[in-house]
């Protein structure tokens, strides 16, 4: 009897350790998102619906993608981390574009900065001048105290597949395009 | 008996879950500023840092109002020095923090001085610029 209730309450606290350890981690870092509801679509709409500036001054939304595997990376020139996995980003796009994957960055920062970087770093994806309005944007799918890079991938329907705060590393991209190509 | 197996299999559930999965801090608790007069002509500027994240130096700045009031150089502690690959060597504020600002021409109180601050954290995210105000008047408590 003391057995049984032993493996009742350690079946009970394994259960609830996990399912907070997996809200934790799909709400705060990143995540595979198995299912989406209503407020979900609504807020990856509200991703393709908005519309920023490009490098040369034209406005363009995430619309311009559709049907696309989307990677969309929220970034800013002052952020480190941002900085250092855009070359990886440049090399899986290289890789990728041919087979229907698009990366495209909304840049949390000012034009003149990121005409600069691209430059630099010769990127090879659009990239979208958000400002301070970008940091809204990614909070509307999921990125709720607005640190960067915060990444997103959205499959060829549009439904938000991934998403992940920090650095999103080549590996996991690699495993997910896997699943969706 | 009950106990040990309890907190054994709670302790390898508990190891399983990623270790990325602890929360970050909104900015706010990440990055503590208070901000209080010391004299008509210093204000003493305070930050404190959540373990595991940092402020950089040359991303604070101050304005202070009315335009009468003038800032002198703001004195800024030593700091560590922290090296990356894009920026080079970078200056950054850890724990507690003091920064002194002399006021130039002291005028009547209440003064309002913007300080801008930016930093991130250790886990690799890093937060957006941002701007608190702080209304000073002398004999007050610090302003949060």
């Amino acid at each position: 009897m003391i057995q049984v209730r032993t493996v009742a309450v350690l079946v009970a606290a394994g259960a609830l350790a996990l399912s907070v350890g997996f809200a934790t981690n799909y709400l705060m870092r990143g995540g595979d998102l198995a299912s989406r509801g209503t407020s979900e679509e609504a807020d990856v709409e509200s991703l393709f619906a908005a519309r920023m500036p490009d490098l040369a001054g034209n406005q363009t939304s995430l619309g311009a993608w559709r049907g696309k595997i989307l990677v969309v990376n929220f970034w800013a020139t002052w952020c480190v981390p941002c900085r250092e996995e855009i070359p990886d980003f440049i090399r899986l796009q290289r890789e990728f574009g041919g087979k229907g994957v698009q990366f495209v960055g909304i840049a949390a920062d000012q034009a003149d900065k990121v005409t600069l970087f691209s430059n630099e770093f010769q990127i090879n994806y659009p990239l979208l001048i958000g400002n301070y309005g970008a940091l809204d944007l990614a909070k509307h799918v999921g990125n709720r105290i607005s640190a960067l890079p915060f990444t997103v991938v959205l499959d060829r329907n549009g439904r938000l597949v991934h998403r992940q705060l920090g650095v999103l590393e080549v590996d996991k991209l690699r495993s997910i395009f896997g699943e969706l190509l | 008996m009950f106990a040990r197996h309890f907190f054994s299999l709670a302790g390898l559930v508990l190891a399983a879950i990623p270790a990325y999965g602890q929360d970050l801090l909104d900015p706010e608790i990440a990055f503590r500023a208070t901000a209080r007069l010391v004299r008509p002509d210093l204000i003493e500027v305070r930050y404190q840092t959540a373990p595991g994240y940092y402020l950089y130096r040359d991303r604070l700045s101050y304005v202070l109002e009315p335009a009468e009031a003038v800032l002198g150089k703001p004195k800024l502690p030593a700091g560590k020095t922290k090296h990356d690959e894009f920026f080079g060597k970078q200056v950054i504020y850890r724990n507690l923090s003091i920064v002194t600002l002399p006021v130039a021409a002291a005028v009547d109180t209440p003064l309002t001085l913007t300080a801008d601050l930016q930093g991130c954290a250790d886990l690799g995210v890093c937060y957006p610029p941002v701007r608190r105000k702080f209304t000073l008047s002398l004999s007050a408590a610090p302003a949060k």
